[in-house]
């Protein structure tokens, strides 16, 4: 052990002689993680407020459809029996709430023309507590439980029928049968998403209302959504909610329902990774440089050492332990710096508008998005970076440790 | 000096050679040689004459080219060279001409370091270096570090850390030449204490006069080879 504490000790005077290249090795590994820990963890942050934006406003994290409904959409592919079920997935801790929407296409006529749109039969109370679609009501107002024959519209879609806040419009769609049916609606408000796809084709009504225009039951419907209090809890609640699948009921995830958005998220997060890591490598090679000179230039000290008889697998773990020193140095160097400035954008949000100047609202595959980014700090992040970057480290002292045994002491010391 | 003496190192007809051909060297060439305990040996010979080199074979720094190297009794040439570095390690202090000293350590550490490696526990560690390191008047320094240190104080160390553990034998590889007259002459005269006082073992590598006069016994290297073996009295 005594032996261990020496090495301890010399492994540390080692580091302290060159205080200078110690300082810039340490500074480039610190300065490299930190930057990689930073917008790997901003990355996150993004994307997970993109996720829950959109499994919000849409079907949540996960929902329960029809096992055909994904392939083809159609109204007579519904969720039958969902109030059995809603009861089920709620009693789960993990589930925040639970979502029913009815889901289909219509025409919306006034007098000036009509149009096609989609129509989405929603509970007013809960679409207002957690989907974005109520905050971004422009005129008039969100819809109530209470309503009825009330309409939201997309404010693109109120400019191209010339409608306002009050006035009616002809809802016509097929029923699941087939049949023709139309309804009277007014509209009670319009929103502005920012997107022009939600803003020129969506409109929402009370979820009684959507079931009675398409001939659903009041136990019916396209999608039963669950929203979870913690979204890395998905995996888990997947497999707890596989039992109370059905023939008429699958589950859904987000990345199913939402694939656009899924796929960017993926090749973001993935072209984010690719170049955090090269910038990881490169300083790695910084460091990989500073121990393998660092034993060139010992070599001398080492013969001595191995004159006097040091057995060779003390130099070695003495090589070992000033990588881990310098590795541990600039992780916790990088940790500091990169998580603190996560933590701070963690906690206080950075306006991208401070940055860059848009034009309307940021849009990433058809759903906007706040322009205050917050990262999202996980210990898996930190660990596996702090920790790659130390292990890392480590490794890079194999090379020179290699030379060791091929020293020849007497050549050296002649 | 004890009495009765034994062989501690012996060599038979030890040969180094480096490069082939024409370009062939032979720095040691077939050197019959016995050092008895408490012997204070200096080889002595000019520069090139193979000095150092008998002195790197002998201690397993190097390996022979032909011959056999001797140490207690047990042939050394064969062994490998983790058993090599444990024989030295056990058996045998250095004195380099440059002093060696491991920078990053005190004079203290320093001299303590053979003693941490044969596993010497702490406080008869502390004990031991100290009572040496007063013996050699640098017990003051013992909180130095090397490049604190004047020539003669590293030199001084350098002896600490060879005679702390009680090695078979002292190799010295021209200890003073890198020292100015004045304190190479306090060193030798130290040295020579030592192995009067102590029955240190000493084996030099020295063309300096005053380690020659000191020395018992001198052996002349000429091209490799032992060209006279005088006994001083």
């Amino acid at each position: 052990m005594e032996r261990f504490f020496t090495l301890i000790k010399l492994a540390l005077r080692n580091l302290g002689r060159q205080k200078r290249r110690t300082f810039i090795s340490v500074s480039a590994v610190g300065f490299g993680l930190a930057i990689a820990l930073f917008f790997l963890t901003l990355g996150d942050g993004i994307y997970a407020k993109l996720m829950e934006d959109a499994v919000r406003t849409n079907g949540g994290n996960f929902s329960f459809e029809h096992p055909d409904y994904r392939d083809a959409p159609a109204i007579d592919l519904f969720v039958s029996d969902v109030q059995t079920k809603r009861k089920q997935i709620a009693n789960l801790p993990e589930v925040e709430t639970t979502k029913l929407l009815v889901l289909g296409q219509g025409v919306i006529k006034t007098a000036h023309g009509a149009t096609a749109v989609g129509i989405a039969g929603i509970e007013p109370g809960i679409e207002k507590t957690y989907s974005t679609v109520a905050e971004k009501i422009t005129q008039g107002a969100y819809l109530e439980d209470t309503d009825k024959n009330a309409i939201v519209i997309g404010h693109l879609l109120a400019k191209r029928l010339k409608v306002k806040v009050g006035k009616k419009v002809v809802l016509s769609t097929n029923n699941q049968h087939g049949m023709l049916a139309e309804e009277l609606f007014r509209v009670k408000g319009i929103f502005k998403l920012g997107a022009d796809e939600a803003d020129g084709y969506l409109v929402q009504i009370p979820i009684a209302q959507a079931r009675a225009i398409f001939a659903l039951d009041q136990n019916s419907a396209t999608q039963l959504g669950v929203l979870l209090r913690d979204a890395d809890d998905l995996d888990e609640v997947l497999q707890k909610a596989q039992k109370f699948t059905t023939n008429t009921a699958t589950l859904r995830t987000w990345e199913e329902t939402l694939p656009d958005l899924s796929n960017y998220i993926r090749t973001d997060r993935g072209s984010n990774q690719v170049f955090q890591g090269i910038m990881i490598i490169i300083c790695l090679f910084t460091i990989f440089n500073t121990i393998l000179m660092s034993a060139l230039e010992r070599t001398h000290e080492f013969s001595v050492q191995l004159a006097l008889g040091t057995p060779l697998y003390m130099l070695k773990i003495q090589l070992v332990l000033e990588a881990f020193f310098l590795g541990f140095f600039g992780a916790l160097f990088g940790f500091l710096v990169g998580g603190g400035l996560a933590w701070w954008v963690q906690v206080h949000g950075f306006d991208l508008r401070l940055v860059y100047e848009f034009e309307g609202e940021l849009e990433v595959s058809g759903f906007v998005f706040d322009t205050i980014m917050r990262a999202k700090i996980s210990k898996e992040v930190v660990l596996v970076l702090c920790g790659g970057v130390w292990l890392s480290t480590i490794l890079m002292s194999l090379v020179p440790i290699q030379r060791l045994k091929n020293i020849p002491i007497a050549k050296v010391l002649r | 000096m004890t009495a009765n003496t034994t062989t501690i190192i012996e060599t038979r007809a030890a040969c180094k050679f480096f490069g082939e051909g024409e370009s062939l060297v032979k720095a040691v060439n077939d050197v019959d040689l016995r050092i008895e305990t408490g012997e204070f040996t200096a080889i002595a010979g000019p520069s090139g004459s193979g000095k150092s080199t008998l002195l790197n074979i002998i201690s397993g720094l190097d390996h022979v080219t032909s011959g056999k190297i001797f140490m207690n009794g047990a042939e050394v040439t064969q062994y490998t060279d983790k058993e090599l570095a444990n024989l030295r390690l056990k058996h045998i202090g250095f004195v380099f001409q440059n002093f060696n000293l491991l920078p990053v350590l005190t004079a203290y550490e320093n001299a303590e370091y053979i003693l941490m490696l044969r596993g010497m526990p702490e406080n008869e560690r502390r004990d031991k270096v100290m009572a040496v390191l007063d013996k050699l008047g640098i017990a003051d320094k013992a909180k130095n570090f090397p490049s604190q240190l004047s020539g003669g104080q590293q030199q001084r160390v350098a002896i600490a850390r060879a005679i702390a553990a009680n090695p078979t034998v002292v190799l010295a590889d021209e200890p003073t030449a890198n020292l100015d007259s004045k304190t190479a002459a306090s060193l030798v005269e130290m040295m020579a204490e030592l192995n009067e006082k102590e029955g240190i073992t000493f084996l030099f590598s020295s063309h300096d006069p005053r380690i020659l006069d000191c020395s018992k016994r001198v052996l002349v290297l000429t091209d490799g080879a032992i060209s006279d073996d005088q006994k001083n009295n």
